[in-house]
């Protein structure tokens, strides 16, 4: 019993100190305690009630333009976890593979996005397809290592007694070694959602198209009297970026739970 | 203890943090104080371009390497410019004491409460083009409904804007707009039908590409009217206060370069080409003719490089606030000061 409260009183806390960390945050701002401190003027550094008159006033084009940034993401995302969740599932199969494979994947996970996104605008001539591009390139990199470490990093023993079934690869890796990466591939899901939007982001800074988070950041930022309005966009950046890595939290506690059963 | 020596540490890590970051801080608080000349009795100043080191500012760098700042008393660091940095932050900041930016950007940046002023217009007419090829079919600005238009959006889409407007084309719905990187390829490529392109860079960027001037469709912001003031020199107000002696030299000293630069633009070309390689030096002088064109237009003439025209400055203000890039109608006066100009020229 005391074990439960002091569990639940541990799951408060983590609630409730990172909401105090946040409106602590805002009240420094607000009260320009920050901008003193720095010596910021507030056409350098907006205040909260300033960005979310902007947001506010703004709210349909803030939508309708993170929809054009989370489109891209997602399907980068799914995209590019897949290719390199099949990498790693190829390389456990052929462990040689993995060697070889791996500085590859070292090289493409450094390639920078502002280094990418020019490249890709040339290679496709839609620029959604230019955009998704390079959020599937940025994401191949972390689910395939990650996908890999889980479907290798075995329970002791569990090779040898697979072994002594004479079991096949295949159901070694259908029975053994995929239901033995789900955490891992969350994992890895996980990190790629951060990548995943911002690349979609900076994507957008390059892309031809005039739609985007990215785009209307870099553009209002630019324009003097609009700043606040660049600053209303990154937090409905950061704002979209929290709300998906919350939902692959959500499938993944389901699905885990799921498996433990 | 030991937690006593984590929560220390940590304790310590935030105020070092503090203390550097106050001591990055951006803010211009300080009232600004006259500059003073250096053991080499040299007064420095720093000017912040808004692009790289072209023919688009020849004046300031014929002014640098023929000796005309330094026999004012100055000496004038040029820094570069790129798309990501902001000349109008730079001097409000106090990094730089000289910006040069479009006189529109300063206009938008008075909005958010910083006291800029346009000190001297270097460019009467507006270089800003819309190309196209003949083959989009775009033979006058009414013809742009329905076409991809491309922009840099770095507030140079304001004139388009304008242009749109005075042909009762909605720029919401009636047009789709592209995003022009800094090269010309999505106008090769058919990413678009029409591409902003400036009439000393990129319009030359065509050409040299292949195109003949007959190929292409050009509309000129200047013939339609909806020309707006571009580069000019720019301070902070109350430094310009402080040091109304030194901006006048060095608008005397840079008038001087402008004018050089406008009846030789060739050996302008060479001169730039000397101070940044970004493009050929063919190219610096193709720049530096078309530069002249729009900074010595034959209606101005050389006396005049620098004058700020009160008609074609209110016209900017008022297409600005019909075209969102302003929200107050404001008198041009409280955003330009001519009278250092005018010292400057006076002799």
């Amino acid at each position: 019993m005391k074990a439960r409260t002091q569990t639940l009183r541990w799951r408060m806390l983590s609630v409730l100190l990172p909401v105090a960390f946040l409106v602590l945050i805002i009240a420094l701002l607000q009260t320009k305690a920050i901008h003193q401190i720095f010596g910021f003027t507030t056409a350098q550094l907006p205040l909260p009630t300033q960005i979310c008159t902007q947001f506010a006033r703004n709210l349909d084009k803030i939508v309708e333009n993170g929809w054009t940034t989370v489109s891209v993401a997602l399907l980068g995302l799914i995209l590019g976890s897949f290719l390199g969740f099949l990498s790693a599932a190829i390389a456990s199969v052929k462990p040689r593979i993995f060697q070889g494979m791996l500085p590859l994947l070292v090289a493409i996970n450094s390639i920078s996005v502002v280094a990418m996104a020019p490249i890709m605008n040339r290679w496709f001539e839609s620029s959604f397809c230019a955009k998704a591009a390079v959020v599937t390139i940025a994401c191949i990199g972390a689910m395939s290592v990650n996908a890999y470490k889980g479907m290798n990093d075995l329970p002791v023993f569990s090779r040898d007694l697979m072994y002594s079934y004479a079991a096949s690869d295949s159901v070694q890796f259908f029975f053994l070694q995929l239901p033995n990466c789900l955490p891992r591939l969350f994992v890895g899901l996980r990190t790629n959602v951060v990548t995943a939007m911002i690349s979609a982001i900076i994507s957008e800074f390059f892309s031809t198209e005039s739609q985007g988070l990215g785009y209307m950041i870099k553009t209002s930022l630019k324009i003097g009297n609009q700043k606040v309005l660049g600053w209303a966009y990154i937090i409905a950046a950061a704002a979209v970026s929290i709300f998906i890595y919350f939902v692959i939290t959500l499938i993944e506690r389901r699905a885990l739970k799921e498996r433990s059963r | 203890m030991k937690h006593k020596k984590r929560w220390l540490s940590a304790a310590l890590l935030g105020a070092v943090m503090c203390s550097l970051l106050t001591g990055c801080g951006g803010g211009n608080d300080e009232t600004a104080q006259a500059e003073t000349a250096g053991e080499d009795g040299l007064t420095h100043l720093s000017l912040q371009l808004s692009w790289l080191p072209q023919g688009e500012f020849m004046g300031y760098y014929v002014a640098q390497s023929k000796g005309y700042y330094e026999d004012e008393g100055l000496e004038v660091e040029i820094l570069p410019g790129s798309s990501d940095v902001s000349p109008a932050e730079q001097v409000e900041n106090g990094v730089v004491q000289l910006g040069n930016g479009f006189y529109t950007d300063i206009l938008s940046y008075r909005e958010a409460d910083y006291d800029l002023i346009n000190v001297a217009q270097w460019y009467q007419d507006s270089p800003l083009y819309l190309v196209s090829k003949k083959s989009a079919g775009i033979n006058s600005p009414a013809d742009l409904k329905g076409k991809r238009i491309g922009s840099w959006f770095g507030g140079q889409q304001y004139e388009i804007y304008a242009l749109l407007g005075k042909y009762g084309i909605d720029r919401d719905n009636d047009v789709e707009w592209v995003q022009q990187d800094f090269t010309m390829d999505a106008f090769y490529n058919d990413q678009l039908d029409a591409a902003s392109a400036m009439s000393y860079n990129e319009y030359h960027l065509v050409l040299d590409n292949g195109y003949s001037a007959d190929d292409l469709n050009v509309i000129n912001m200047n013939d339609e009217g909806v020309n707006m003031y571009e580069d000019c020199l720019f301070v902070d107000r109350e430094w310009a206060e402080a040091n109304s002696d030194t901006l006048t030299a060095f608008i005397r000293a840079t008038v001087k370069g402008w004018r050089d630069a406008c009846a030789d633009p060739e050996e302008a070309g060479q001169i730039c080409w000397d101070a940044g390689q970004s493009v050929s030096l063919q190219h610096q002088i193709d720049m530096c003719t078309e530069a002249a064109k729009a900074v010595c237009p034959e209606d101005i003439g050389p006396d005049k490089i620098g004058w700020i025209d009160p008609e074609e400055a209110q016209k900017t203000i008022d297409l600005g606030c019909e075209y969102t890039l302003l929200n107050e109608k404001v008198d041009y006066t409280e955003s330009v000061d001519t009278s250092y100009w005018e010292a400057a020229v006076a002799e």
